[in-house]
């Protein structure tokens, strides 16, 4: 491979040259990578005089075709692969698609223990394995403009009873607080709110309780309908034209969004100037001791359970997930709390933002992160935007609806359902 | 056309008015998102969203996205065209010296399972690319064709809606009579077809050609099913990577590599011109073919 | 001279179609023969009634789309003297050339009247977001301009070709007949392309029944407009392509094409489309 390169983001600039790869000791692995992930595995790739990485570029959405394949073959199967989708991580431990390694007797406990609190929800299944090590974190704060906050009078939420009365105020005055249309961060409403989309409360992965008649997930769906009715929640998706207008317009007060949002969304998409964004902790309802936050994305690398080198692999995705010099410079926040910690001083030191206590509220409220957020062979997302893109009545109505969507869909996927 | 042999001048007059309508408003119908298409590439990522529709950018614009489309992987997307192109001249070739005489043969002589091959072909024409993935994909491999060259080649090469396309065209436009004299002559069928059917074939070569080009030019199933690497991918595989998982389309996947809207737009121009060059030059052709059909009258 | 095609078609046609239809009378995980279960299993799936509906919906928005539009344009175009024909037939086509990835970049920004070019019709239509258009055209309507803008130039190409081939004695005669344009193009010329506009109908219909790719490309414009499971193809890939469980896909497929198969026969059969003379 292309080892001549200098990488900025690595640790080493090695100029290590690709002869002797057929010295004895050398493993030889293929991993899939998206574009984004392709300088790192150089990284390794170069670091590294004893592995040596055949990197294959795969489009994100036909990784898991691809791979379900390359399994009925039996020939070219990656032995490490990053899944941005954590949906994947089910899709490919299955009986059919048994994919993924268990991890968990391969790498060290102590990179393990190494994770932020909750990082590791989407790889850990109940019975005890180990199927992924995640590359970051993506859990639901507060994003805020303060500039716009102040000069309004209002005061930053804590809980979500206050995030609804300012978001009617807002709305009197022309703001939005949010997006009411966006999968994800309906989602974050109203997990944060008890509803039960399937999750294996129990000690088995294959059972799952699918609940959302709970009085906390109706009190979060009504919630959602008000703050829609009163234009609060824009009827645009946050990547649409229509509310990127509206957002360079001055016309976003706040956004429940991902650790990401900041630095991926706001700052390069909605161009909000310098020294007006900060952020506070994720939001819990006034009777509720703490908050629960779902989360949007933060990817995952997995590898193939029948690798001839499933070492090499562990080596291989460890460092991927918490090499310093690697994390440290990545563009979303590190799941590694050591490369996170690496990683806080350039959020921290980056005059962008209005308060320099940023990482420090995503660091915080990493231990509120839900417990069961995780890729399921049920996709929730899609669910829920069929049923809520099915009509224009109230979401509370349509819990039902999406419930027996829900159900359905997991006897489908060879779920039990507890419940 | 102008000639009056109608009855009623005025009925005339609104016929062609309203025929003139309908082809202009077609006319802006379908030349507006190419023509929105080339504008956009001269616009910046903050343009394409607060400009109107039909602003005009700067070439400044278009040659920085160039740059980050040219120097993404060492010019990969060059590799990539080629690659295309190597897939596209072997396919269509190919296809046309399967395509045109068995549409001949079809459509000229009757012959046991002349029927059944005709079912077939239409059978294979609407066959759903996902029940033929996993068995095309097996078989491939046991072949030790998947990322090759040449099992691109051969997959493309099966074109059955140009069978169809030779076939209505023999039926229609070569007449039979023509073919049974140069029989009576003595010529074998294969002699009759180079002599006589094949010089009238100009446009349906063109549009076979041409048609063919299109699919495989475009053709995106096979390639993701026959090719797991970066240095085969043709350029619609190539630009599906780079892409969705750049984050150009929708933000939820984290990047900072320079790929974004404007480089998506610029990229998907590079598969279009092609086409549209071919097009041009492909319709010259049908239209030369068609002068020389009409001699034979 | 039939040998390279059929060798092609056993290949590429035949031997595919018949590996999966094996397929789905097997149980691709342990690999026994389990007779109609995997047809049992794909006709219980609940989200199956809803695919049919859809498809269906779709497919009598785009089969009339196709055919008026077609029929209708490539007979104006072939009373047009050559070159003004030639220079329309050029721009109903070049949309077509807009493929693969390509599409899904101009269809995000085609769809959102705010930064869309046919904003002023949707402005004329009341429609001021992408979410409106969605909702307010429906999906089956979206998804046939969709395939409408890609095809719909091809085959009017075709379609000129065609017409091209039309003997010009036939149409000479008719005009010494006294036929007015509009008669000629009705009475002699639509005669004439039954065929291919037969061809057209058939293979929109078959296809438009497997339609895959216009909905898959919806994710693309934002999750919340995201519809996996619209059409039947897309349930066929995803009991393949996200469950793995080829046999069960085969099955869904096999009962698609074996739709599609009956219908276009019929019509072939029907009109003695394979008819030399």
């Amino acid at each position: 491979m292309m080892k001549f390169q200098c990488l900025t983001a690595a640790t080493t600039c090695a100029f290590a040259l690709s002869v002797g790869a057929a010295s004895a000791e050398t493993v030889n692995l293929t991993v899939w990578s998206d574009t984004a992930r392709v300088t790192a595995y150089e990284a390794f790739d170069a670091a590294h005089d004893d592995i040596d990485l055949n990197i294959v570029t795969v489009a994100p959405p036909d990784q898991v075709a691809k791979l379900q394949l390359a399994l009925q073959g039996g020939e070219d199967v990656p032995d490490v692969i990053f899944m941005a989708d954590l949906t994947h991580v089910a899709q490919l431990s299955t009986r059919r698609a048994n994919y993924l390694m268990d991890l968990s007797g391969i790498i060290d406990q102590s990179v393990v223990d190494g994770f932020l609190p909750n990082a590791l929800s989407p790889c850990q299944t109940p019975d005890g394995r180990l199927l992924c090590l995640r590359n970051d974190l993506a859990h639901f704060i507060v994003w805020y403009d303060e500039k716009l906050m102040t000069e309004n009078g209002f005061d930053v939420p804590a809980t979500w009873e206050e995030f609804e009365a300012l978001g009617h105020a807002a709305a009197e005055k022309g703001l939005i607080v949010g997006t009411g249309k966006q999968d994800a961060p309906l989602l974050n409403f109203l997990t944060a709110g008890g509803c039960e989309f399937g999750f294996p409360l129990g000690n088995d992965a294959n059972v799952l309780t699918i609940d959302l008649s709970g009085a906390g997930c109706v009190r979060a769906a009504e919630m959602v309908d008000r703050l829609r009715a009163s234009g609060a929640l824009s009827e645009h998706g946050p990547f649409e034209p229509a509310f990127v207008t509206e957002a360079k317009e001055d016309k976003l007060l706040l956004f429940v969004g991902s650790t990401w949002f900041g630095e991926h969304v706001i700052r390069p998409v909605y161009e909000l100037p310098e020294g007006r964004l900060a952020a506070s902790d994720s939001l819990r309802w006034a009777d509720e001791a703490q908050p629960v936050a779902w989360s949007w994305g933060g990817g995952v690398f997995g590898g193939y359970t029948e690798s001839a080198h499933p070492e090499a692999v562990a080596q291989v995705i460890t460092w991927m997930t918490t090499d310093i010099g690697l994390q440290s410079q990545a563009t979303t926040m590190p799941a590694d709390a050591a490369s996170s910690d690496a990683w806080r001083d350039r959020i921290a030191n980056d005059p962008y933002y209005a308060r320099d206590d940023v990482y420090d509220v995503m660091k915080r409220t990493a231990d509120f992160g839900h417990p069961y957020y995780a890729g399921y062979r049920v996709d929730f997302s899609a669910a829920l935007v069929k049923i809520d893109g099915a009509s224009n009545a109230p979401l509370a109505d349509k819990l039902s609806d999406l419930e027996a969507e829900l159900k359905n869909l997991a006897r489908i996927n060879r779920y039990q359902l507890a419940n | 056309m102008a000639r009056s042999t109608g009855k009623h001048p005025l009925q005339r007059f609104t016929n062609t008015t309203v025929m003139w309508v309908i082809l202009g408003a077609a006319f802006v119908f379908y030349m507006t998102p190419i023509v929105w298409l080339l504008l956009a590439a001269f616009r910046t990522e903050s343009e394409l969203f607060s400009a109107s529709a039909f602003h005009i950018g700067s070439v400044d614009s278009l040659l920085a996205t160039w740059n980050n489309l040219a120097t993404y992987n060492d010019f990969l997307i060059g590799e990539w065209a080629f690659n295309s192109a190597v897939y596209s001249v072997g396919g269509v070739s190919l296809s046309l010296v399967a395509a045109v005489p068995a549409g001949y043969v079809l459509a000229i002589y009757d012959f046991p399972f002349r029927r059944l091959i005709l079912v077939l072909t239409l059978i294979a024409m609407i066959t759903p690319n996902t029940v033929v993935a996993l068995p095309i994909y097996l078989q491939m491999q046991a072949l030790g064709l998947t990322n090759s060259y040449l099992g691109m080649i051969l997959a493309t090469a099966f074109f059955p809606f140009g069978v169809y396309l030779a076939f209505i065209y023999y039926v229609t436009s070569l007449p039979r009579a023509l073919v049974e004299s140069a029989r009576i002559d003595g010529a074998t069928r294969f002699e009759v077809f180079l002599k006589i059917a094949l010089p009238l074939s100009g446009p349906l070569i063109a549009l076979v050609g041409f048609f063919s080009f299109l699919a495989n030019w475009s053709n995106y199933f096979l390639a993701f099913v026959l090719l797991t690497r970066d240095e085969l991918y043709s350029l619609p595989i190539g630009l599906a990577v780079l892409i969705s998982s750049s984050g150009a389309l929708g933000n939820d996947v984290a990047s900072d590599i320079p790929i974004n809207r404007p480089e998506a737009i610029v990229a998907a121009l590079l598969v279009i011109l092609p086409v549209l060059l071919i097009f041009l030059v492909s319709q010259r052709y049908v239209r030369a073919g068609l002068l020389s059909g009409a001699e034979k009258g | 001279m039939l040998a390279p095609y059929l060798a092609l078609l056993l290949m590429f046609g035949f031997a595919p179609v018949f590996y999966a239809f094996t397929l789905s009378f097997m149980d691709t995980f342990e690999w026994v023969f389990w007779g109609v279960e995997n047809f049992r299993l794909v006709l219980q799936d609940f989200r199956l009634g809803d695919a049919i509906g859809n498809v269906f919906t779709y497919v009598a928005v785009w089969l009339v789309m196709l055919v008026l539009a077609v029929g209708g344009l490539s007979l104006m175009l072939d009373a047009l003297a050559p070159r003004p024909a030639a220079v329309l037939r050029t721009s109903f086509f070049l949309p077509g050339a807009i493929t693969s990835s390509a599409i899904v970049v101009v269809w995000l920004f085609l769809l959102d009247p705010t930064v869309s070019p046919y904003a002023p019709l949707f402005k004329l239509a009341g429609l001021e977001t992408r979410s409106h258009v969605v909702a307010q055209l429906g999906f089956p309507v979206v998804f046939a301009l969709m395939a409408f803008l890609a095809h719909s130039g091809g085959w009017i190409v075709v379609m000129g070709g065609a017409l091209k081939g039309i003997p010009t004695e036939v149409l000479e005669a008719a005009r010494v007949d006294g036929a007015t344009p509009v008669q000629t193009a009705l009475q002699i010329k639509l005669p004439l392309i039954w065929r291919s506009l037969a061809l057209m109908a058939i293979l929109a219909f078959a296809t438009g029944i497997q339609m895959f790719v216009e909905p898959q490309l919806m994710a693309m414009a934002g999750s919340q407009y995201s519809r996996p499971d619209w059409s039947v193809n897309q349930l066929a890939f995803q009991y393949a392509f996200t469950m793995g469980d080829f046999g069960a896909s085969a099955a869904m497929s096999v009962l698609l094409l074996t739709a599609a198969i009956s219908i276009s026969l019929v019509v072939v059969f029907g009109t003695k489309f394979y008819r030399t003379d």
